[in-house]
């Protein structure tokens, strides 16, 4: 194992500087209502206003998915002969020059909202714009990079599972069931639930499309790929062809599934939302 | 930020092997990518078991380095893989870290002494986020202390209130350096992952080969 010069997270940087920064007086309810492609395209923060702020968000959050890497000769050890330190910003570091973005900005909450989640400068909003975005960039890279023929035919298909803790937690099985029903295939066709209860689906099949879907879930994030939802603590891992094979989603020799752009797959997804909305 | 060139000689033959039967980009994606989701789940695994260490809210820090590991590269016979997350290289090396790099957030001039978190409400936060701390000095350095609110009982302030650093609470000991020790552990050892990587290749260019 050597340590060698570093990699920006490509795809992770591309999906957050795809998404434009949409200042909106909505709430989530009202935001739902927009159109998808619309929201996929859009960086915002429910009834925030301050172009500023998000503009703010979005720069710590690049800087937090691509820390630099510099030499520094008091670093030098034997473990570490170039002296590479990292540098760049962490979650508290990030929460902490929003905050002071705000104060600048003259900013104060409603004395009744103070360190609620609708108060812009409480702990709890600050974070939850943090980690959502931070996660939706990293979810769509991994997803994008995932999007290659060979790593398709070895790992054809893909688990939804519970990747941190969370005191509160939703009951994803049955949102698995409700998503797997809106694709119109049976349970066991392309999507299944093992009898250990894991939930596994072929990698671009439509359930995909729904478990991160807000017409099914009020507080989806629209979008094919993890956490898709706020606050969810789920992530996907991969799942090889000889395991998809053992719980009945392919048969030996099934052709894997086809690699898609994200172009595609936004355009997919939008349509059946629309479809469904119609 | 960590990037790990994995190679050995199981690696090399596989991928000369590749190469040979024209399949050496698509093998060293599958072994790349092998490599990557196995390191993801032992992230996310060290996650669930290693709480903060003085308690209260989680920050789950290795959870956000599992999902800051990125697309495998493909170099030659090696595969490369990067976690873009800043804190999981210096568990991993260990190092001194010494004030003087930094921007304070109290006096926005180079940091002359390092916040450390003594109590578990300052996990996860930075000083510039109280905005009730004292500096208290000590010895070594000095502590931010969350001053008591004290009654003034005599005197022309009397019925006043003021800050009394004296058996406050401390929320933070601040030193000049802090040496951590290198823990190996936070990732799987490099015999491990090319392993995994070596099984995920072998096993496609045996289906391939097959034609299945």
């Amino acid at each position: 194992m050597d340590l060698i010069l570093p990699l920006p997270n490509q795809e992770a940087l591309d999906s957050l500087a795809r998404r434009q920064v949409m200042p909106t007086r909505l709430t989530t309810a009202e935001l739902r209502a927009l159109d998808a492609s619309l929201r996929s395209r859009s960086f915002f923060s429910a009834q925030t206003m301050l172009e500023d702020l998000l503009d703010g968000y979005k720069d710590k959050i690049t800087t937090i998915i691509n820390p630099q890497q510099i030499s520094r000769p008091d670093r030098v050890t034997a473990e570490n002969p170039e002296g590479s330190v990292n540098v760049g910003l962490n979650d508290a570091y990030a929460r902490e020059q929003i905050k002071d973005l705000l104060r600048e900005s003259g900013y104060q909450p409603k004395p009744d909202e103070r360190g609620t989640i609708t108060d812009l400068s409480s702990d709890a909003r600050i974070n939850l714009v943090l980690q959502t975005n931070k996660q939706l960039a990293q979810g769509e890279g991994w997803w994008v990079q995932g999007q290659n023929a060979a790593v398709l035919d070895q790992w054809p298909a893909q688990e939804l599972f519970r990747a941190v803790d969370h005191a509160k937690k939703r009951d994803w099985l049955d949102r698995w069931r409700q998503a797997g029903g809106q694709t119109g295939d049976p349970i066991g066709t392309g999507w299944t639930i093992t009898p250990d209860l894991r939930m596994i689906a072929l990698k671009n099949h439509d359930i995909w499309n729904w478990i991160g879907s807000s017409e099914l879930f009020d507080d989806a994030l629209d979008v094919l790929w993890p956490p898709f939802a706020f606050n969810s603590g789920m992530d996907v891992r991969d799942v090889d062809r000889s395991q998809a094979e053992a719980i009945g989603l392919m048969d030996k020799g099934d052709a894997a599934p086809e690699p898609m752009n994200i172009v595609d797959a936004l355009k997919a997804f939008t349509e059946k939302i629309s479809a469904l909305a119609a | 930020m960590i990037t790990l060139t994995i190679n050995d000689q199981r690696l090399r033959d596989l991928g000369q092997l590749a190469v040979w039967v024209g399949r050496g980009e698509e093998v060293t994606a599958v072994g790349g990518r092998a490599v990557a989701g196995f390191l993801r789940d032992y992230l996310f695994d060290l996650d669930a078991e290693r709480a903060n260490r003085l308690g209260g809210p989680r920050t789950h820090f290795y959870a956000d380095a599992a999902r800051a590991v990125q697309n495998p590269q493909a170099d030659g016979n090696s595969v490369v893989i990067s976690i873009n997350h800043l804190g999981l290289a210096q568990r991993l090396f260990g190092g001194t870290i010494t004030a003087g790099h930094g921007i304070s957030s109290r006096t926005g001039q180079l940091t002359s002494l390092l916040a450390v978190p003594a109590r578990a409400e300052a996990y996860g936060k930075t000083p510039g986020e109280f905005d009730d701390l004292e500096f208290v000095p000590t010895r070594t350095g000095g502590m931010l202390v969350q001053a008591l609110q004290v009654q003034i009982i005599r005197g022309k302030r009397k019925g006043e209130w003021r800050d009394e650093t004296v058996g406050a609470l401390a929320m933070y000991w601040l030193v000049p350096e802090v040496t951590q020790a290198a823990d190996p552990t936070v990732l799987p050892s490099g015999r491990a992952m090319a392993g995994c990587a070596a099984d995920a290749m072998e096993d496609y260019l045996d289906r391939k080969f097959k034609g299945s």
